[in-house]
C-alpha cells in the first residue's frame, strides 16, 4: 500500500503509456494491413446497375482482394458511372484489355466484383476506362481471349467434371480409329497382317459407343440447365466452356462419322482384289488414289487431333484451378488429360504418316475449324 | 494595533439574511455588522442557529435570501478571483474539526498554504505546518491521520489549519468545545495574538469566559435571530434577562472597561420583554 | 392524489435538472482542469491508480476467459459449418465493441462507484466538503472532476488492456489447450478489425466512465448530513450507474448499426 502511494505517479504513468503505446500499436498494424498508408490507383468503369457495386466493395483476382469500389453515380445515360481503385501492389496487372464482372453466386451467397487482367499490353494509366464483361467491349475480349479469365470454381467445377467421362469416351472412340486407320495403312502399305474383319469388328465397337457418349453429353447439359435456372448470367460464361466442350465433343463424333464413312469405302476397295492389285502396282493410281480423296481423311485427322488438342487444353485449365480446392477431382482430370495426350500422340503419328499426307497446308485448315467452332459457341 | 494590517482586515455584514433548510426555518431575517479588526462574539445555545449564522457569513451555506457582505462586497456575487482571494484571506474553524479523514495531519494543515501559495517548497510548507501545530498546542506526529486524533486534537489541528495562512478574517464556530482548559489557554493566547495583528474574528460560542476575555461586540442569537449585538458593555447593560446560562456567568461577571466605539443599535424590542416572548415558531 | 403526482413530478424535474446542472459544472470546471495547475492533480493520479490500476487484475482475468472461450468454442464449432472466419468477427464484437467496455464499465461501478459515492458521503457529513469551500477549493473542482477525469481515463485505459487480454492474453491461453498459429490468428483477426469498432468501444467506454463518474459523485453529494445516507448513496450509485450504462450501450450500438 505505501508502495503504491509513494511510487502512483510512475505505476499510473506506466499503466497509462502501456495502453497507449499497445492502442498506437494495434492501430499501425490496422493501418498497414488495411492499407490505410498505400497509394490507390483509381480507375472508371460503366455498369448497368449499382446493386451489388456499393462502395467499398471489395474488387477480386483469384480470390485476393485487389482494389475496392469508391465512388457510385448514376450518369445522364442512365447508367451508373463507378470510380473504383486498385492497391499499388497489384497495379501492374491493370493492362490493355483488363475486364471488370459482377459475378452473383448461383446459391445465393452474395456476390464478388471479380477483377480479369488483359492478357498483354502495356499497364493502364491511372483513370483509364475499365469495360465490364457484359459490356460490348468487355464481350469483344473475352471473345478474343484478350483477358485471363479463369475457370470458375465449385459448382460449376463439378458440371464440367461430369464431362469428363463423355471426354473418355471420345477419347475411346479416337483411339479405336486411330488404330483402325494405322492398320489400314499398314494393310495398303503391305505390312498387314491383322485380319480386315477385326479392324470393322473395332470400327464397330467405337461407333457403338458413340449413342451412350451422347446421352452423356446431354445428360449433362440437362444438369447444367437444372443448376442454370434462375441464374443464368452467371452460369452463362462457364455455361460457354461446358458447351464449348460439348460441341467439341459432337463436332469429333460427327468427324468419326466420316471417317467410319470413309473407312468403310476403303474397306470396300480393299475388299476388291481385282482393283487393290492393279492400283498397288500402278505408280500413278495406287494408294495415292485410294487415298486421295480431296484430302478428306487427312483433314478429319487434323480436325480430331486438333480437337483433342482442345480438350487437353481445357482440362488442364480447369486442373490448375481445381488443385486448390478439390484435388480429387483434378487428379482424375489429370488421368483423363494423360489417356487423351497419348490418343493424341498416336494421332500424331497417324497424320505425320507419309502415306495419307496430302501436302496440304494444315494451319490454314486448323484455323478455320477453330474460328467456326468458337462462333457456333457463342450463337449458343 | 497597526494600522496597516486594521485596513486589511475586511468587515462583514449580513443583511436581511433568511435561511431554511427544508421547511425548517434557521436564520430568520440576520442583521448584523462585524467590524473590521474586531473580535465579535455571538452567544446562543444549541440549536439557536449560531453555526448556520457563521456559515453564511462565510458562504458556506447559501442563505435563500439576503446579502454577504465583506468588505462591502457581495459574497454571493463573487466571481472565482474574489472568492479566491477571500478564501485566502479568511479561515474557519467548524465545530466538529471537519478535518480531512484521507490525509494526513500535515496535508490537512498545510492544504490552504498549497491552495494560496502553491509556488511554497514543500521545506517551507512543512517548517509553517508544524510551527503552526506547536503553536496551538498539538504535539503528536504530523503524519498521523485525523482518525488516530483525539477530538481535542482534532479541534486543535482544525484551529492550526484555519490560522496557518494567517488570515484577515477569522470564523471560528465553538473554538474551545471539546478542549481541556489548558489547551484553552492556549488557543486564548493565539485569539489574542490574533486580535493584537488587527484580524477580523468571530466566534460562536456558548462558551462565557471565551466571550469575556476576547469579545469586543457581544452578540445573542436565539431560534436564528438575533436579540442584541453591539459592544459588549452595551449589550451587557442592554440584556436585563440571562437569556441563557453563559449570558447569566457573563452578568454575574459584570461590565468591563467601557466601549472603544458603539455600534448602531439593533432595534430589538424582544430582549427588554420577558424570554417567553423571544419564542417563535421556527416549524 | 393529483397534488401529490403534481408535486412528485415537480421534484422528479427539479432534482433532474439540478443533476443536469452539476454534470455541466463538472464539464465546465473539467475544462479549467487543464488550464490550471492544481493541487488536484494527485488525487487524479490516485484516483487512476484506484479506479485504474487496481482493477487490472479482475479485468485481464475476465478478459482471458472471455476470449480463451470465445477461440476455444470458434475454433472447433464454427469450421463444422464453413464459418471459420466468423469466429474473428465474434471476437471482436464480443470483446472490443460490446463486452469489453460493458464488462469494465460494471467492474469500475462496482469498485470505484461506490468508493466515490460514500467517500463523498461521508465527506458530506463530516462537514469535509464545507472544509473545501472553506481553504477556497471548489468541492467540484477539487473532488469531482479528478475523479471525473480519474474514472473515463481508467475507463478508456482498461478498454484498451480488456483489449489486449481479450484478444492476445486469451490466445496465448488457448495455445495449452488447442495450438494454433499466431499469425493465422493475428491475420485473421486484423483483417475483420475495423476502425469502427475500435471506435465503437472507446465511446462506449468514454461514455460508461462519464456515467460512472458523474453519478457516483452525484450521489455522494446527495447525502445530507445522516450517516445512514452514506451507504444508500453508495447503492443508488450502483443502481443507476449500472441502467444508464445498459440504455447508453443499447444507443450507441444501435447508432452503429442503423
Amino acid at each position: 500500500m505505501k508502495f503504491k502511494i509513494k511510487f502512483a505517479d510512475q505505476i499510473v504513468g506506466l499503466f497509462i503509456l502501456i495502453s497507449l503505446v499497445a492502442f498506437s500499436g494495434i492501430i499501425i498494424i490496422m493501418g498497414i494491413n488495411q492499407r490505410w498508408f498505400a497509394k490507390n490507383y483509381y480507375f472508371k468503369s460503366e455498369f448497368n446497375s449499382s446493386a451489388s457495386i456499393a462502395p467499398g466493395t471489395g474488387i477480386q483476382m483469384r480470390g485476393f482482394q485487389i482494389g475496392k469500389i469508391d465512388k457510385v453515380t448514376l450518369n445522364d445515360e442512365n447508367k451508373v458511372d463507378v470510380e473504383f481503385y486498385i492497391y499499388d501492389t497489384y497495379y501492374h496487372k491493370v493492362k490493355k484489355s483488363s475486364l471488370l464482372e459482377l459475378s452473383v453466386s448461383p446459391i445465393g451467397l452474395g456476390s464478388a466484383l471479380l477483377f480479369h487482367p488483359g492478357r498483354e499490353g502495356d499497364v493502364l494509366e491511372e483513370w483509364s476506362f475499365i469495360p465490364t464483361a457484359d459490356s460490348i467491349e468487355g464481350q469483344s475480349i473475352i471473345e478474343q481471349e484478350l483477358a485471363d479469365i479463369p475457370v470458375k470454381d465449385d459448382t460449376i467445377t463439378r458440371l464440367l467434371s461430369n464431362v469428363n467421362p463423355v471426354l473418355e469416351n471420345v477419347n475411346r472412340t479416337l483411339v479405336a480409329v486411330t488404330r483402325t486407320l494405322t492398320e489400314v495403312n499398314r494393310a495398303i502399305s503391305g505390312q498387314g497382317s491383322g485380319p480386315l474383319t477385326g479392324i470393322i469388328g473395332d470400327i464397330n465397337d467405337a461407333t457403338s459407343k458413340l449413342p451412350a457418349t451422347m446421352d452423356n453429353v446431354n445428360s449433362v447439359v440437362d444438369s447444367v440447365d437444372e443448376v442454370v435456372i434462375g441464374v443464368q448470367d452467371r452460369v452463362a460464361v462457364l455455361l460457354d466452356q461446358v458447351e464449348e466442350l460439348l460441341q467439341a465433343t459432337q463436332t469429333t463424333v460427327a468427324n468419326v462419322n466420316g471417317i467410319t464413312g470413309n473407312l468403310e469405302e476403303t474397306t470396300d476397295a480393299l475388299r476388291d482384289p481385282t482393283g487393290l492389285i492393279p492400283k498397288l502396282l500402278d505408280p500413278q493410281g495406287s494408294l495415292k488414289t485410294i487415298l486421295d480423296d480431296d484430302d478428306a481423311l487427312f483433314n478429319r485427322i487434323i480436325s480430331i487431333t486438333d480437337d483433342v488438342e482442345r480438350s487437353v487444353r481445357n482440362i488442364q485449365q480447369i486442373i490448375s484451378s481445381l488443385n486448390s480446392e478439390v484435388p480429387k477431382i483434378a487428379s482424375v482430370l489429370n488421368e483423363t488429360k494423360s489417356a487423351i495426350e497419348k490418343a493424341q500422340d498416336v494421332l500424331e503419328g497417324v497424320k505425320n504418316n507419309p502415306l495419307i499426307r496430302g501436302g496440304v497446308p494444315e494451319r490454314a485448315v486448323q484455323e478455320s475449324l477453330y474460328n467456326s467452332m468458337r462462333e457456333g459457341s457463342f450463337d449458343e | 494595533m497597526p494600522e496597516a494590517r486594521r485596513n486589511q482586515a475586511p468587515a462583514l455584514e449580513l443583511k436581511e439574511v433568511f435561511y431554511s433548510s427544508g421547511d425548517y426555518l434557521i436564520l430568520d431575517d440576520i442583521r448584523v455588522l462585524f467590524p473590521a479588526g474586531q473580535c465579535s462574539v455571538i452567544l446562543g445555545q444549541a440549536g439557536s442557529g449560531k453555526s448556520s449564522l457563521l456559515k453564511a457569513a462565510a458562504g458556506l451555506v447559501i442563505p435563500q435570501r439576503g446579502q454577504i457582505l465583506v468588505a462591502g462586497q457581495r459574497l454571493l456575487n463573487f466571481n472565482f478571483r474574489q472568492e479566491q482571494d477571500f478564501r485566502a484571506s479568511s479561515g474557519f474553524v467548524f465545530q466538529d474539526s471537519a478535518l480531512w479523514q484521507d490525509t494526513t495531519i500535515l496535508n490537512n494543515v498545510a492544504m490552504p498554504l498549497r491552495v494560496h501559495n502553491p509556488k511554497l517548497d514543500q521545506k517551507t510548507v512543512y517548517n509553517t505546518v508544524s510551527a503552526i501545530l506547536r503553536k496551538v498546542g498539538y504535539s503528536e506526529d504530523m503524519m498521523l491521520r485525523p482518525a488516530d486524533l483525539s477530538t481535542g486534537e482534532q479541534k486543535l489541528v482544525s484551529i492550526a489549519r484555519a490560522i496557518v495562512h494567517e488570515p484577515a478574517l477569522l470564523l471560528m464556530d465553538d473554538p474551545v468545545s471539546a478542549l481541556d482548559e489548558d489547551a484553552a489557554d492556549h488557543i486564548s493566547s493565539i485569539l489574542e495574538e490574533l486580535k493584537k495583528k488587527g484580524t477580523t474574528i468571530v466566534i460562536a460560542t456558548n462558551n462565557s469566559e471565551l466571550a469575556y476575555r476576547h469579545a469586543d461586540n457581544l452578540g445573542v442569537i436565539k431560534n436564528g435571530r438575533i436579540l442584541a449585538f453591539g459592544c459588549y458593555d452595551d449589550v451587557l447593560g442592554k440584556v436585563e434577562f440571562a437569556l441563557s446560562g453563559s449570558m447569566a456567568r457573563l452578568l454575574a461577571r459584570g461590565k468591563r472597561s467601557g466601549c472603544a466605539d458603539h455600534l448602531p443599535d439593533i432595534d430589538n424590542p424582544e430582549i427588554m420583554e420577558s424570554p417567553q416572548a423571544g419564542q417563535r415558531s421556527t416549524t | 392524489m393529483l397534488e401529490t403526482i403534481g408535486r412528485a413530478v415537480r421534484t422528479r424535474i427539479q432534482s433532474l435538472l439540478y443533476a443536469l446542472g452539476f454534470f455541466f459544472n463538472v464539464l465546465k470546471e473539467t475544462t479549467r482542469f487543464f488550464r490550471r495547475k492544481q493541487v488536484a492533480f494527485k488525487v487524479l493520479i490516485l484516483q487512476i491508480l484506484f479506479t485504474g490500476y487496481e482493477a487490472l487484475t479482475i479485468n485481464a482475468i475476465m478478459a482471458v476467459s472471455i476470449g480463451a472461450a470465445l477461440i476455444v468454442i470458434g475454433s472447433s464449432l464454427l469450421p463444422q459449418f464453413g464459418q471459420s472466419q466468423l469466429m474473428y468477427s465474434i471476437l471482436i464484437i464480443v470483446i472490443t465493441s460490446e463486452l469489453g467496455p460493458l464488462l469494465t464499465a460494471f467492474v469500475i461501478t462496482a469498485r470505484s462507484g461506490t468508493a466515490i459515492a460514500t467517500q463523498l458521503g461521508s465527506m458530506v457529513v463530516n462537514h469535509e466538503i464545507e472544509a473545501y469551500i472553506a481553504v477556497g477549493l471548489n468541492p467540484i473542482s477539487y473532488l469531482v472532476v479528478p475523479r471525473f477525469i480519474g474514472v473515463v481515463v481508467s475507463m478508456l485505459v482498461l478498454t484498451v488492456y480488456f483489449n489486449l487480454f481479450g484478444l492476445l492474453g486469451s490466445f496465448i491461453v488457448v495455445q495449452v489447450i488447442r495450438p494454433m498459429a499466431l499469425s493465422e490468428y493475428l491475420g485473421g483477426l486484423l483483417a475483420t478489425l475495423k476502425v469502427s469498432d475500435l471506435i465503437s468501444g472507446l465511446t462506449k467506454a468514454f461514455i460508461f466512465g462519464v456515467i460512472v463518474s458523474v453519478v457516483s459523485t452525484y450521489q455522494g453529494f446527495s447525502v445530507n448530513r445522516s450517516s445512514t445516507e452514506i451507504p444508500v448513496a453508495g447503492i443508488r450509485a450502483v443502481g443507476q450507474s449500472f441502467m444508464l450504462i445498459i440504455i447508453a450501450d443499447v444507443i450507441v450500438t444501435l447508432i452503429q448499426y442503423a
